[in-house]
């Protein structure tokens, strides 16, 4: 057993014999004040097994919650050292008030304090017959200050005690970890802060939205600060119009904000917010994100201005982190667009840098070759160029760059416009490879090499006469 | 350049995954050709079409992998079915979701149009260089990719 060979601590099988073996071998000498090498041989059992017997961990609760000052010390060992040990079976099967003092008692006993002294200090810090709470009743009623003026009164008294519970969790958790008494508190403080940071932020982006709380007896409600659209309290699904879609939608997002600053969950939020947001038209919805991003980061759309000054809802398809750059994509006037934004640590948020149609209009009747740049700098420049990485295929002759043939074929038919293009392509392989040999490197030789190569490929397969529609599986 | 339908097709059971530089599957940039002739029951393409290849190349059997040598070793590796990469199959990928996988914009685009019809669509090749890699969207998607190592500027 002690060895642990062969311990599966998911077996009902082999916990029972474990805790059996605890009971017969350490339980009584525990309980009676073991000597230093039974705590030695029980948290090497735990370590090698993964398994905390039940018993065990009554036994330390005990141990560390009774009146007892030789108890609670040998409590204190017994939980740091099975805490170092398997911090989750403890956090698991060890009452949470009993490590808070497990925690800050075995910390001052690390500190090499004689055992008596440890415990005064402990007992100093955490009263015994004192509640465990992370607020004391002066920071308790400043915190229902803040959350009235928050939240208005009714919604405070209403969420009051859970956030109290939630605090006085941590808490004692932060306790239990070792953090001495005056770092947890500041701790909570610190959260508290934060979180009333986040919404007068939130209020911040609201106020520019063009939003403000009153008081409506008792409850803070949103409103438009327009006074006319104030009047405006038909119900969304009556009146429907943008302005009460953005009191609802602010509404909500303000909710799911706040609870999610204080931890709580807002998935019934999040879901009424999505479906009020689906039942609009792109149009609101571009209006909306753009006044509120935040709501729409969430559902990761985003208000995009082209450069006509139009602005457009665009999705986030892809998100680089290691460069803090993401890629949208979004239909606007002229076709679908594609967004690249980066991270400006400036403005806190995601700025446009570049803005580009997906499907480019036809260029004309070329044969080869338009280019763009794209801001690195190393683009070859004009049609037809060999400068820059001189890898661009060579200018086509103009009486090559005659217009296309009538369509001769039907889309999604087998097609293929047959010798022509094959031919077309022959000419500019042929040019490529002029270009090959005169290429400067190797690197340049295989990026002509991949390119002339993919031509063949291509004017071979639209020989054959594939039907692009099906091409990609 | 079809395969025999009796051969065995090791081509469709290796994951053909890319890792930039260095290699494609199993193939490894500049190694020699003959490491994996059996292996991956490669054969030699041989051109039926209009058009004849600039370089010898082997195609592994139903895999859409195409390996172009040069004094018989691996000098780049061409896929138009199947390369992994972070997980993600690049074929069929539009340019966005491509530029976040590969976290790069192209250095250099070159647009193809390659057919006579009004209403077709052109091909366009956007270079990576640091990557190495070569890849050809059509119609907006990711046609084929088209991988060899960091070569030294001098030939």
């Amino acid at each position: 057993m002690s060895g642990g060979v062969g311990f599966d601590a998911g077996n009902p099988q082999n916990r029972r014999a474990a805790d059996t073996f605890y009971e017969q071998t350490y339980g009584p000498a525990l309980r009676a004040g073991a000597p230093a090498e039974v705590l030695d041989q029980v948290v090497s059992m735990v370590a090698k097994t993964g398994y905390l017997p039940p018993r065990l961990a009554k036994d330390t609760t005990g141990l560390l919650l009774g009146g007892d000052a030789a108890g609670q010390v040998q409590g204190a060992e017994l939980y740091g050292r099975l805490r170092e040990a398997a911090p989750a079976l403890v956090e698991e099967a060890i009452d949470l008030e009993a490590r808070a003092r497990g925690g800050v008692l075995k910390r001052w006993l690390e500190m090499g304090l004689p055992p008596l002294d440890a415990l005064r200090h402990a007992e100093t810090e955490l009263p015994s017959d004192g509640a465990l709470h992370a607020l004391d009743d002066e920071e308790t009623t400043l915190f229902q200050r803040d959350l009235r003026r928050g939240f208005g009164d009714a919604a405070a008294r209403r969420i009051l005690g859970g956030l109290l519970d939630t605090f006085d969790q941590r808490y004692l958790e932060l306790l239990s970890d070792g953090v001495p008494k005056k770092q947890a508190d500041l701790f909570i403080q610190r959260d508290i802060g934060r979180s009333f940071i986040k919404l007068e932020q939130f209020d911040a982006q609201l106020a520019d939205a063009g939003f403000v709380w009153v008081e409506r007896d008792g409850e803070r409600v949103l409103v438009p600060s327009d006074a006319r659209l104030q009047k405006m309290a038909a119900p969304i699904a009556v009146a429907g119009g943008a302005a009460l879609l953005f009191t609802a939608a602010a509404a909500l997002s303000y909710s799911i904000q706040v609870s999610e600053s204080f931890g709580f969950d807002v998935s019934d939020e999040r879901r009424d917010l999505s479906e009020l947001l689906n039942s609009v038209s792109v149009e609101t919805k571009t209006l909306l994100f753009d006044a509120m991003p935040l709501v729409g980061e969430w559902f990761d759309q985003v208000a995009v201005e082209l450069e006509s000054g139009e602005k457009i809802l665009a999705e986030v398809v892809g998100t680089d982190h290691q460069v803090k750059q993401r890629y949208l994509e979004g239909r606007g006037p002229d076709g679908t667009y594609l967004v690249t934004q980066a991270f400006d640590w400036i403005a806190d948020g995601y700025v446009t840098r570049t803005i580009r149609l997906k499907d480019d209009p036809p260029r004309g009747p070329t044969l080869s070759a338009s280019s763009s740049d794209e801001g690195t700098g190393t683009e070859s420049g004009a049609e037809g160029s060999s400068e820059g990485t001189g890898a661009s295929t060579p200018a086509v002759p103009e009486e090559k760059k005659t217009g296309k043939k009538a369509r001769d074929s039907v889309k999604n038919e087998p097609h293929g416009d047959g010798g022509r293009a094959m031919e077309k392509a022959k000419k500019q392989i042929e040019a490529i490879e002029i270009q090959i040999k005169n290429a400067k490197n190797k690197k340049e030789k295989n990026l002509l090499r991949k390119k002339a190569e993919n031509i063949r490929k291509a004017a071979e397969k639209d020989q054959k006469g594939a039907t692009h529609g099906i091409r990609h599986k | 350049m079809e395969s025999g339908t009796s051969d065995p097709k090791p081509g469709l059971d290796l994951s053909w995954d890319w890792v930039p530089n260095e290699r494609v599957g199993p193939i490894r940039f500049d190694a020699p050709i003959e490491d994996y002739l059996e292996e991956l029951n490669l054969r030699k393409a041989i051109d039926k079409g209009t058009i004849a290849a600039v370089q010898e190349h082997y195609e592994v059997p139903d895999a859409g992998i195409d390996i172009y040598v040069e004094d018989n070793r691996v000098d780049w590796v061409r896929c138009d079915r199947s390369l992994h990469f972070r997980g993600h199959n690049l074929i069929g990928v539009n340019e966005a979701v491509l530029e976040s996988l590969l976290g790069a914009k192209p250095d250099q685009r070159e647009e193809f149009d390659l057919s006579e019809e009004d209403d077709k669509a052109s091909y366009e090749a956007l270079d990576y260089d640091a990557l190495s890699v070569q890849v050809w969207m059509f119609e907006g998607q990711v046609e084929s990719v088209s991988c060899s190592r960091d070569e030294e500027e001098s030939d």
